[in-house]
């Protein structure tokens, strides 16, 4: 590579106006030859995005944004390259700028076409009332509740238990929704557990076909992990039917690949020694992995997955919406119906469920971090007994303990194999059901050109004399063998005088007026076709009605455009990306002070601190246990269906909960040496905050908010499915009416933004810390 | 200048660090406090500026008792008493000159210095610390570019900027090496000698008790166990406080 340091422009002060012209006509131009290269790269993509934002939405006061970023550019070049000493230490123009007017791009941009309306809130106030009133009355106890017919056999438990026939719905959803988000995580778990060595960059990638497979296992666990479990159920349904088996195949196909992804990285992040020191024994690949790599990551990869089953028993409220099971299908009814007394109920039900789940993966987790402490411990005391001539002690309460720990598991997995209605030798068999819908989803919706058709037709009368015959076709370029036919007769069609380039769809209209597909296909050089075809008995004439042979004779006009379905997409896409940038950011400007306030070592000092701190702390645990969606539903109904003010809103709460907790743990984790030094100055509690922790918590708040705000672009992406706007109700409209190869381009879209904003936000957050 | 009176401190769980603890320092010392980790040192000192609330007895600056002070008045207490740490406690993130301002939060109000406003007078003031330590130089560079000992300038300086009357070093040189430790010590010794500011400061290593201190208080299971001249403590005496496992601990190669 070229040592740019060694241009002329580096060294040389009066080249700064040449810098910043460059700079001006190409952002980053100018920067890149001042030695800064990496800077200069930055800045182009983001001249690059504004710009794009910019020619989109198409309106003069959108440009001032690319031309101001240029203009700093040249301004930010001039000082690089004007000044002295070593490129990389040099002072550039303040960042704040392209950063503040950057920001207000997006919220100009976002609040226009996310269609925010603070006042919305408002006005719908009665609708609020109407549905948060009857709220504060949940229904899930009654004495002497009916029993209904359509409960399933495994709930009638419940009948007899004080709860009222809501309440007897809501337990028995409930349970399918834990016993499917156990099985998801259980059977994503081992089917991502082999995935994980063959993605893993420091096992594989030693010889060109272990690269292969390396890459081609990345790029599937990629693509899988960038389509959320909601859409998967949507094709699971179709194949197995309604119900939690659909739900818990599309969690665990999403949780298969999450953790494969997962748990490759903890791979990739182990200690390369006793791999060496295996291979230098002669171990096969599958004894190294075994004896190098299998102990070192056991304990994270416990962990994650009682992790990812936090997630899974979120994620598994939401998807009865599409018809996968668990609580969330009732949910949904009551929610259309607007019976909100038993949506409470549930509400709260979810809430204390999840909850303890929360609190008892939370439990096992750090029991799990601790298990290798313990582990070494055990080994010690063995050594020390054999040292001194004992018999070594068997751990026989640990190994108890571990098979009471294995029947109780077998016990759960087995009841849930029976609540989530699992069924795998139906998803075998009735898998070509999805083939057809598979096969559209593959093939998006991009490009096409506008097209001339002429459709002909001819009569076939089966058998002879069922309808009266027409004349023969007068136009040459659809003719038959026969007038009419029967069955098992066979009949050749031809035609000729087909301009080139034409296509030919040959076709039978059946008596109910519904095609048959015969053959698609280009004439010859010369204009001509000729096909045969088997007369078959479904097109007899019905009451006198003939079936019919059509051929549709298509000609594109015009070269290849984008489609209309394209520009769709992309305008959702961007309310998307708004929706979740909003979010984030007003998220983040709540929870900030939040979160001091729920911060162990700021708040908790007295009576009222404490106070607050547990009150804080429990408000963002509560709003944290429901799924984004589950909030959407609701707001949906408030600020209006198909609204992108309701995702907003919904991704407010749930993110405000997330990242403020998440910031409380960053503050609670801070060292209290600078505070206690600030405190001995005498500075007061603000100060204190201001000088000794603020300092020490900013990189890892902006490396959490950029990470969130990949979460959220990942959710928005499907929050449109419960009525919040956005690409998810475009795709969710599209699945709908069966328009798949448009739902395609949907799904595609959804990729590509969120590998691009995962690179990118694990760059940037790369370089905070 | 400071009496301490019948301190004790019992920690909320059952750890009693220090028993019944009397003694005075006078104005101009530079007291020494020497035991073993855990001895009750660091309690003793964080107790002088009530980073740590006594369990019961009294201290007294001037005449005036620490132990009922409370909020504003607390504050300016410890605004006049400066204090550096065996880590240094800076803001690693924080530029230098930053860290060194901290030490004037005490004599600020609050508003302009959250919001990062600081007076010329007090940056003037910041920069002639660090002239002082001898780092004028670092003053933009972030903290935690700095070497170890630089670091522990860095911290006197922020205990400079309080103009404090006494000064509480907590092991000041125990995460340095012992070059690095004269250093230090020879700066709180200028500050002692040359600005009349009184110095109680906790060391490990015998010889740098020799050759720093006025006067020795030597505490053991938060019992204070001897109190007198640096040349009263010889080894057998070193052994009784340090226990039976003593080494010889010294700071230099010296012997």
């Amino acid at each position: 590579m070229v040592d740019l340091r060694s241009f002329p422009l580096a060294r040389d002060a009066r080249s700064a106006p040449l810098a910043a012209l460059l700079s001006v006509a190409v952002p980053g131009l100018g920067q890149a030859l001042a030695g800064r290269p990496a800077r200069a790269v930055t800045l182009f993509v983001a001249f690059v995005f504004a710009l794009i934002t910019a020619l989109w939405f198409d309106q003069p006061v959108w440009f001032a944004s690319p031309v101001g970023f240029a203009l700093w550019c040249g301004w930010d070049a001039w000082r690089i390259a004007g000044s002295a000493g070593e490129p990389r230490y040099r002072l550039g123009a303040p960042t704040w700028i392209p950063v503040v007017a950057w920001l207000a791009l997006a919220y100009g941009v976002g609040w226009q076409v996310t269609g925010i309306e603070p006042l919305a809130l408002y006005q719908n106030r009665d609708r609020a009332v109407s549905i948060l009133g009857p709220m504060t009355r949940p229904d899930l106890f009654a004495p002497n509740a009916q029993i209904p017919d359509s409960l399933r056999d495994e709930c009638r438990i419940f009948a007899g238990a004080g709860f009222s026939t809501n309440g007897i719905y809501i337990a028995c959803g409930m349970i399918e929704t834990v016993a499917l988000a156990l099985l998801a995580t259980v059977l994503g778990a081992l089917l991502g557990f082999p995935l994980a060595f063959l993605a893993a960059r420091n096992l594989m990638a030693t010889t060109p076909a272990g690269t292969a497979i390396y890459a081609a296992t990345r790029a599937v666990l990629n693509v899988v992990r960038s389509i959320e479990s909601l859409i998967l159920a949507i094709v699971f349904v179709k194949i197995v039917g309604l119900g939690p088996f659909a739900g818990m195949l599309a969690i665990m196909l999403h949780t298969a690949a999450a953790l494969g992804k997962l748990y490759s990285e903890i791979i990739e992040s182990i200690d390369p020694g006793p791999i060496e020191a295996i291979r230098a024994t002669g171990a096969d690949w599958f004894q190294m992995v075994r004896y190098a790599v299998v102990p070192q990551i056991v304990p994270q990869f416990l962990s994650q997955t009682f992790f990812r089953w936090d997630i899974n028993i979120r994620s598994s409220t939401i998807i009865g919406y599409v018809g996968g099971g668990g609580i969330g299908q009732f949910l949904t009814q009551w929610v259309t119906i607007g019976d909100f007394r038993a949506v409470s109920a549930a509400f709260i039900t979810i809430a204390l469920v999840v909850l303890t789940m929360d609190f008892v993966s939370a439990r096992i987790r750090e029991r799990v971090e601790d298990v290798g402490e313990r582990g070494a411990a055990a080994e010690r005391g063995r050594a020390r007994d054999v040292a001194a001539g004992r018999v070594p002690r068997t751990d026989l309460s640990g190994g108890l303990r571990r098979v009471g720990i294995a029947v109780v598991a077998a016990g759960a997995v087995g009841l849930s194999l029976r609540y989530a209605e699992v069924d795998f030798v139906r998803l075998f068999v009735d898998a070509p059901k999805a083939g057809d819908m598979v096969q559209r989803l593959l093939e998006p919706d991009i490009l096409s050109r506008a097209t001339i058709t002429t459709t002909l037709n001819v009569d076939f009368p089966v058998p002879c004399g069922s309808a009266p015959v027409t004349a023969r076709s007068a136009d040459q370029r659809l003719s038959l063998s026969a007038p009419c036919g029967a069955p098992r007769e066979e009949v050749t069609v031809s035609g000729q005088g087909i301009p080139r380039g034409m296509r030919v769809y040959l076709r039978w209209r059946l008596p109910d007026g519904n095609p048959l597909g015969i053959d698609l296909f280009d004439a010859d050089a010369d204009g001509r076709y000729v096909q045969s075809t088997l007369v078959r008995p479904i097109l007899t004439a019905v009451g006198g009605v003939p079936a019919s042979i059509e051929a549709e004779l298509t000609t594109p006009v015009g070269g290849l455009v984008f489609s209309a379905a394209l520009r769709e997409v992309v305008d959702s896409m961007f309310v998307t990306i708004f929706i979740a940038l909003l979010a984030t950011t007003l998220a983040t400007l709540i929870a900030a002070p939040l979160s001091f306030l729920a911060a162990r070592n700021i708040t908790r000092r007295g009576a009222v601190g404490t106070l607050i701190y547990y009150v804080v702390r429990a408000g963002l645990n509560i709003a944290r246990a429901f799924d984004p969606l589950v909030m959407a539903i609701i707001f949906a109904l408030i600020v209006g269906f198909g609204k992108p003010f309701a995702g907003v809103l919904a991704l407010l709460v749930v993110t405000v909960a997330s990242i403020g907790r998440m910031f409380a743990d960053i503050v609670e984790d801070i060292d209290p040496g600078p505070i206690e030094a600030v405190n001995a100055t005498g500075a007061d509690r603000l100060q204190n905050v201001r000088y000794a922790v603020v300092p020490q918590i900013i990189p890892n708040f902006l490396s959490f908010i950029i990470y969130h705000w990949d979460i959220n672009i990942r959710i928005s992406t499907i929050i449109g499915f419960v009525g919040a706007g956005g690409i998810g109700l475009y795709l969710f409209e599209r699945l709908n009416s069966f328009e798949y190869h448009k739902a395609s381009t949907a799904l595609l879209s959804i990729v590509i933004v969120v590998w691009t904003l995962d690179f990118i936000s694990a760059q940037v957050r790369k370089r905070l810390i | 200048m400071l009496r301490v009176e019948h301190l004790s401190k019992t920690y909320p769980n059952g750890t009693v660090a220090l028993r019944d603890l009397s003694f005075e320092v006078y104005d101009g010392e530079f007291l020494v406090i020497i035991g073993l980790s855990g001895s009750g040192k660091s309690t003793l000192l964080r107790c002088i500026n009530r980073l740590i609330e006594p369990t019961s007895g009294r201290i007294e600056l001037d005449g005036v008792d620490i132990t009922a002070a409370r909020g504003a008045e607390l504050r300016r207490i410890r605004s006049h008493i400066g204090m550096i740490f065996q880590q240094f406690n800076l803001v690693k993130r924080s530029s230098v000159m930053t860290n060194v301002l901290t030490g004037r939060l005490g004599y600020s109000s609050t508003l302009p210095s959250v919001l990062g406003f600081w007076p010329a007078a007090e940056r003037q003031r910041a920069l002639k610390a660090l002239e002082r330590v001898g780092i004028a130089g670092k003053a933009t560079v972030r903290a935690d570019a700095l070497s170890g000992g630089q670091q522990q300038r860095v911290a006197i300086a922020r205990a400079l900027m309080q103009e404090p009357r006494l000064m509480l070093a907590d092991e000041p040189v125990a995460s340095l090496d012992p070059v690095l430790s004269h250093t230090i010590l020879s700066y709180l010794e200028q500050l002692n000698k040359s600005d009349k500011v009184t110095v109680v400061c906790s060391l490990h290593f015998l010889d740098l008790v020799h050759r720093y201190a006025t006067r020795v208080i030597a505490l053991k299971d938060g019992l204070k166990v001897f109190e007198g001249l640096p040349a009263e403590i010889d080894r057998a005496r070193f052994r009784d406080i340090y226990g039976e496992e003593a080494q010889d601990v010294r700071a230099t190669e010296s012997g």
